[in-house]
């Protein structure tokens, strides 16, 4: 119990910065950079209250259908183009869709997208709504705003996350789209951990403090790791076809909510498909 | 900081609408406004001033640069501070993957607080500042932004479960080991106290 006393504390502590004020410089410089026209970042883990309904809902379908599909292989690696993430999307969201990752989604599929992000463009009103990965029950959708811009959708999560182009993701061959994954573990004790990859990553290799890692190859745009955060996640490391890293990223946020929850409906019991192979 | 008025409300959504209509008059007092509210949180959080100025320039940027999506003009606080919370965790995790090493305390803008406060007060703000500062970095990421969001801006728990995107179970958890973590930390306890007592 927060005793009167433990709050005047706190409170004193924080008295510091409860009064500061940015100085005119800084004021000048953001609206110059308005001003100019210079388009900002905007990225955005949403989770609101009033989709979860439909998001596990959505997942409880996306159960029941994953036997009906898997994502199939797109555009293998294009010599000399992907070596990056934004490379991935540029060209889709250039209006070629050969280049898009992953698999369309069928129009009632699309209609099942989660909604109601208010800071994303709707999905309803998206150009090629797309899944680009799935594993145990989470998938990683995609879609491009009316204003083209790129968004991620997470199943079975609540959250989605928006770009305003393809630059945003960045040169590296690998990107983990947190903190949107943290969630609590699944029947299995699983966290997902959601990300995107250059074209030239074939496999993703999840390392841990103990333990052997958890490989998952036929990665193409995009993969969904199952991970157990009790072995401690560490980095996600990218590998090309050979074998060889190009590229990683650390896992330094904690991928488990820190109050108890239920898994959505439909999780318990759920296995291991993705649109790569887990090795674990 | 005081409950703010509706007015107050009011004043911003119409600052949101004029601005989306094109008033560019309107910029200034929404970017001081995004750029006062994110500045306070990055710097209960951040280990430089200047990070704290870096993260609250981007995110009244990015709140600027995308009010055309943002749905009711009255949510503008809630909007900033979820772009906060995205900015700022960002920024935390960039500079643990980087093993950057700790910036000199420069959080405290000692000009703006020099004015009829006497150097004593000054330092024990100042040793109040750091204590926070270095209680709060031992905590993990999202523990310090819901604290931060709690005493510096006096935000209820769904008002920080929806700048977290969390469940406001999970804020009552984030607070409850966040205060615990701060309760046992020694160093903040005495100069906190100091401050009470001179208060």
């Amino acid at each position: 119990m927060l005793s009167d006393h433990d709050e005047a504390l706190f409170r004193a502590a924080f008295a510091p910065v409860r009064d500061i004020e940015p100085d005119e410089d800084l004021v000048a410089r953001v609206v110059a950079r308005v001003g100019r026209g210079k388009k900002a970042s905007w990225r955005f883990a949403l989770a609101p209250a009033r989709p979860r309904l439909a998001l596990q809902a959505l997942v409880a379908l996306a159960l029941l259908g994953a036997a009906l599909y898997s994502v199939p292989p797109t555009r293998a690696a294009i010599e000399g183009a992907g070596e990056s993430v934004g490379g991935v999307f540029s060209g889709w969201l250039g209006g070629d869709s050969a280049e898009a990752p992953g698999k369309p989604l069928e129009a009632a599929e699309a209609e099942r997208l989660p909604q109601g992000f208010e800071y994303l463009e709707d999905p309803h009103d998206a150009k090629e709504p797309r899944v680009i990965a799935e594993a145990g029950g989470y998938e990683l959708y995609s879609y491009i705003g009316s204003s083209g811009s790129l968004n991620f959708l997470f199943g079975g999560i609540g959250v989605g996350l928006g770009y305003p182009s393809a630059a945003e993701l960045g040169d590296a061959p690998l990107h983990l789209l947190d903190p949107g994954a943290r969630r609590h573990a699944d029947a299995q004790g699983h966290v997902p951990v959601f990300g995107i990859a250059a074209r030239s990553v074939s496999s993703v290799e999840l390392t841990y403090e103990s333990g052997p890692p958890l490989r998952v190859s036929g990665v193409e745009g995009g993969f969904v790791l199952l991970a157990e955060p009790g072995r401690g996640p560490t980095e996600v490391v990218a590998l090309d076809a050979g074998g060889k890293e190009i590229g990683r990223e650390p896992i330094n946020y904690p991928l488990v909510d820190e109050s108890p929850e239920a898994p959505p409906p439909g999780i318990e019991g759920s296995g291991h498909a993705s649109s790569g192979s887990h090795e674990p | 900081m005081d409950i703010e008025p509706r007015e107050t409300r009011e004043l911003v959504a119409d600052q949101v609408r004029r601005f989306r209509a094109g008033d560019g008059d309107a910029a200034e007092p929404l970017a001081r406004r995004a750029l006062r509210m994110s500045l306070r949180t990055a710097s209960a959080l951040m280990r430089s001033r200047e990070d704290a100025a870096d993260v609250a320039q981007e995110v009244a940027a990015d709140v600027l640069g995308s009010l055309g999506r943002l749905r009711d003009p009255e949510a503008f606080d809630a909007w900033v501070h979820r772009i906060t919370v995205r900015h700022a965790m960002r920024r935390l995790k960039k500079d643990r993957s980087t093993r950057r090493t700790e910036a000199p305390l420069a959080l405290l803008d000692e000009e703006g607080l020099r004015g009829g406060i006497p150097d004593s007060d000054i330092d024990s703000r100042l040793a109040a500042r750091h204590a926070l500062v270095g209680a709060l970095s031992r905590l993990p990421a999202r523990q310090r932004m819901a604290l931060a969001l709690r005493y510096v801006h006096d935000l209820p728990d769904a008002e920080i479960a929806a700048a977290l995107g969390c469940r406001v179970g999970t804020v009552h958890a984030l607070l409850s080991r966040g205060r615990r973590s701060l309760r046992e930390d020694q160093q903040l306890v005495e100069v906190t106290l100091d401050l009470k007592e001179e208060g």
